[in-house]
């Protein structure tokens, strides 16, 4: 069941990712977005990150996708234009994919792994860890997000005073 | 939970808090006073640093180390953010909108960077770094109204957020092969099992995130239209101050996490340092913009910096930390000089620059004492640090090193003294004198006499530098 | 199944409990899911089925079949307040995302001697960092959907 369902999960949230930037209308590759998300979140359950999973389908599929919905519709968008297909750019990358492709699936065929010791991914561990051996960064992050609200407003308040 | 080893970073966040709030609530129109307070408590905090605030020691479960090289690269963040304060000050008059939120913003960028300083584990430094790089992001994109601003911001933001990404898959791959995040863990795990799968490929992602933020080549796309686009302090900022916490943290991770596999890496940041120099130096030949000149000639820098990082000696490290020293002063006089002239003449083409000397004497004095530092003359602080550099890199018999070490020297001497003619032997456009504050003038002086002072009394900042690097090499 | 090692195996090193009964918390949310799916598509077969299918003009394809005609197109402009407020929403989620392991490890960290108030204190400060946060964009007018009328000052 296990290994059915992280077939699933996997080829599913792959072909999503795939349409998102074959779309051409924007607000389908929003949508092909949230669904590649909401598999992720499977795939997070099965590796018992219980709380991660919510947290993927709460914050990402849900609060940042509607901004970035809204930000399509602000954009005024129409159908995108077929751009031209340059050879050497699209060769040139796939080259570049494929070799990582490779060599990724190199290093993972002659890896013995090595598990994170006992990490279970309930609420009370994340918070366990956060909350203890994580405290500064978790600090540190109160910081980033002030910096975040402060550029909010600083580059799309329409009067500034 | 020790925090005092945490005092400097909360006294300098506690004050970036201050001065966002002073600018909210504030109903005075011009908000350039909000720059004094910054640039005084920045003061306050760099010299409570040097007698009493600094408290070293290893806390929060290893992931924070305050040693001398964290010491050192805390005080230069310091330095950097008060000369860039000034400068932002004069540069005011340009910012529409948001005159108090732009220094605030420069004081919480100067946080993120005297965290990375610290750094010891991999969470701690992804978070640190992406708080000077979101800082950054906002501050690039200041003028909001200006295309140029605007494209810089957009660029950055998608450039710096595909390192980023290649920072944090890194970093899953550490994850995975050694089970933990800090850096003391992944060196022991490379100790007992050798660089190889995995943790290889971890390292150069994280590598490769690194080497974009210190605008390493091959990660240098994003650099000339940036430092181009974004207000000219920022551009400073990101010159010093952004290059050089991607050095800390690069330092930090090579000897915290990465000293066993030292072979490998030597031969990665020798190559990487090779073509940075060569690169930079070429590129900058053809420039007619100044800001994008300094933009190559920053890239070219940062192969420098490489260099001394490959020698991967105690004075190799040493030599790269007094370069870095030295660049910060070096490096903000100029664009002390760009601000200045962008008030007079509102471009940032090197063609306004000629004839500057008749215009402004002072302006075009020490614009050349900046440029003849960059370029390594004698006997300005920056020929002092390559010459450090070079002797780091001949000690280790890396002679390919040194010689296209040479090449990029040769160069830089080409496009720097262009500048330096045009202002001494070309005829002015204009004949108008260009007025310079008060402030500014004070600020030209002291990074003029920093430049020459530091190039000739250099005793005690090698000494200082030397010490930090050899409590890091060890 | 063994062309793909590292995410079985991880997924098995991760396991701790029994795998079908961790996995079996998520069979309510399955069904939801299948019943969702299921009405969906139920409706728009019924509809296919039972509605006339011979017979459609222009104005059955229009959103209102009676009433106003619409006019212009649906893909209208936002004004950019939106995004301000939902990009401010998102930050101060994240804060809240933060609060719920807090909550569950609060009680036992508390009384954890070597933990104690600290549990406490850091998230006292992550909320007062925020909170500075939160009073700029107040003070800044982030928050009105109106611009603020300016209280008339009385003649000099």
């Amino acid at each position: 069941m296990h290994d059915q369902l992280f077939w699933f999960f996997s080829i599913a949230m792959l072909l999503s990712g795939l349409l998102v930037i074959l779309s051409r209308n924007p607000v389908n590759s929003a949508m092909f977005l949230v669904v590649a998300m909401c598999f992720m979140a499977g795939l997070f359950v099965l590796l018992e990150a219980h709380f991660l999973a919510i947290i993927q389908i709460l914050v990402y599929a849900g609060a940042v996708m509607v901004l970035f919905l809204f930000v399509i519709m602000f954009l005024d968008l129409k159908a995108e234009r077929r751009r031209r297909f340059r050879i050497l750019t699209f060769g040139g990358g796939i080259i570049v994919a494929a070799a990582f492709m490779v060599k990724v699936h190199d290093v993972v065929e002659d890896m013995p792994l090595v598990a994170a010791k006992g990490v279970a991914g309930t609420t009370e561990a994340v918070g366990r860890l956060l909350f203890t051996r994580y405290l500064l960064p978790f600090e540190v992050a109160s910081l980033l997000l002030l910096v975040a609200v402060v550029g909010v407003v600083l580059l799309s308040k329409r009067d500034l005073k | 939970m020790n925090l005092s080893s945490l005092k400097l970073e909360m006294a300098t966040a506690g004050l970036g808090m201050l001065v966002l709030m002073l600018g909210a609530f504030t109903r005075r129109d011009d908000k350039r006073f909000l720059g004094a307070i910054s640039a005084i408590g920045l003061t306050a905090i760099l010299a409570w640093s040097v007698c009493c605030g600094a408290v070293m020691g290893v806390g929060f479960d290893g992931m924070w180390v305050n040693d001398a090289m964290a010491l050192f690269f805390k005080r230069l963040f310091l330095i950097a953010t008060i000369l860039v304060t000034v400068m932002s000050a004069g540069f005011a008059g340009k910012i529409e909108s948001g005159v108090g939120e732009f220094f605030a913003l420069i004081l919480f960028a100067c946080t993120g960077m005297m965290l990375t300083a610290s750094v010891n584990d991999f969470v701690m430094l992804f978070v640190s770094l992406e708080t000077v790089t979101i800082t950054f992001y906002i501050l690039t994109s200041y003028l909001r109204r200006q295309v140029p601003s605007l494209e810089a911001g957009v660029k950055y933001l998608i450039l710096g957020a595909l390192s980023s990404a290649f920072l944090v898959y890194g970093i899953t791959f550490i994850y995975g092969a050694t089970g933990g995040t800090s850096f003391s863990g992944l060196a022991e795990f490379l100790k007992v099992n050798g660089a190889g799968g995995l943790v290889l490929l971890g390292v150069m992602l994280v590598l490769a995130g690194l080497g974009f933020k210190v605008a390493s080549v091959p990660f240098h796309i994003w650099v000339p239209d940036v430092y181009q686009g974004a207000p000219t302090p920022v551009t400073a900022f990101l010159a010093v101050g952004s290059k050089a916490a991607g050095f800390a943290l690069l330092l930090r991770l090579l000897y915290g996490g990465l000293l066993p596999m030292k072979a490998t890496w030597v031969a990665l940041i020798a190559v990487l340092a090779a073509l940075t120099i060569l690169y930079g130096n070429l590129a900058a030949i053809p420039q007619k913009n100044i800001k994008r000149l300094l933009g190559y000639s920053s890239i070219s820098h940062a192969g420098f910096l490489l260099l001394g990082v490959a020698a991967a000696t105690a004075f190799g490290t040493g030599a790269a930390l007094f370069y870095l020293f030295a660049y910060v002063f070096t490096n903000l006089g100029a664009f002390l000089v760009i601000v200045c002239m962008a008030n007079a003449t509102a471009d940032d083409e090197i063609a306004s620059y000629a004839g500057l000397a008749r215009r402004s004497p002072l302006l075009a004095a020490a614009m050349t004492v900046a440029l003849v530092s960059l370029a390594g003359v004698p006997p300005m602080a920056g020929f002092f640090a390559k010459f450090l550099i070079f002797s780091a890199v001949i000690g280790q018999q890396l002679w390919w090193l040194a010689a296209v070490g040479a090449v990029g020297v040769v160069a830089s001497l080409y496009y720097y003294l262009g500048v330096v003619k045009a202002m001494y032997w070309q005829e002015p456009r204009q004949e108008a004198a260009i007025a310079v504050g008060l402030t500014m003038k004070v600020a030209l002086w002291f990074v003029m006499a920093a430049t020459l002072a530091i190039g000739v009394f250099q005793g005690p900042v090698v000494e200082w530098a030397f010490e930090a690097a050899r409590e890091l090499v060890k | 199944m063994t062309d793909f090692p590292l995410a079985f195996d991880a997924a098995r090193s991760y396991r701790r409990v029994n795998v079908s009964a961790e996995l079996s918390q998520y069979i309510p949310v399955g069904l939801l899911i299948l019943i969702a799916i299921a009405f969906a598509a139920g409706m728009l077969l019924a509809s296919t089925a039972l509605g006339q299918k011979g017979r459609r003009p222009a104005v059955k394809d229009t959103p209102y079949e009676c009433g106003m005609i619409p006019v212009g197109d649906a893909h209208m402009r936002f004004p950019v307040k939106f995004h301000i407020v939902a990009t401010l929403f998102i930050l101060f989620d994240i804060e809240v995302v933060f609060l719920y392991p807090w909550a569950v490890v609060f009680k036992p960290l508390l009384k954890d001697p070597q933990t104690g108030m600290t549990i406490f204190t850091s998230m006292l400060t992550f909320l007062g960092i925020l909170f500075v946060g939160y009073v700029y964009c107040w003070k800044k007018g982030a928050l009105d959907w109106a611009p603020r009328r300016e209280t008339p000052q009385p003649p000099a």
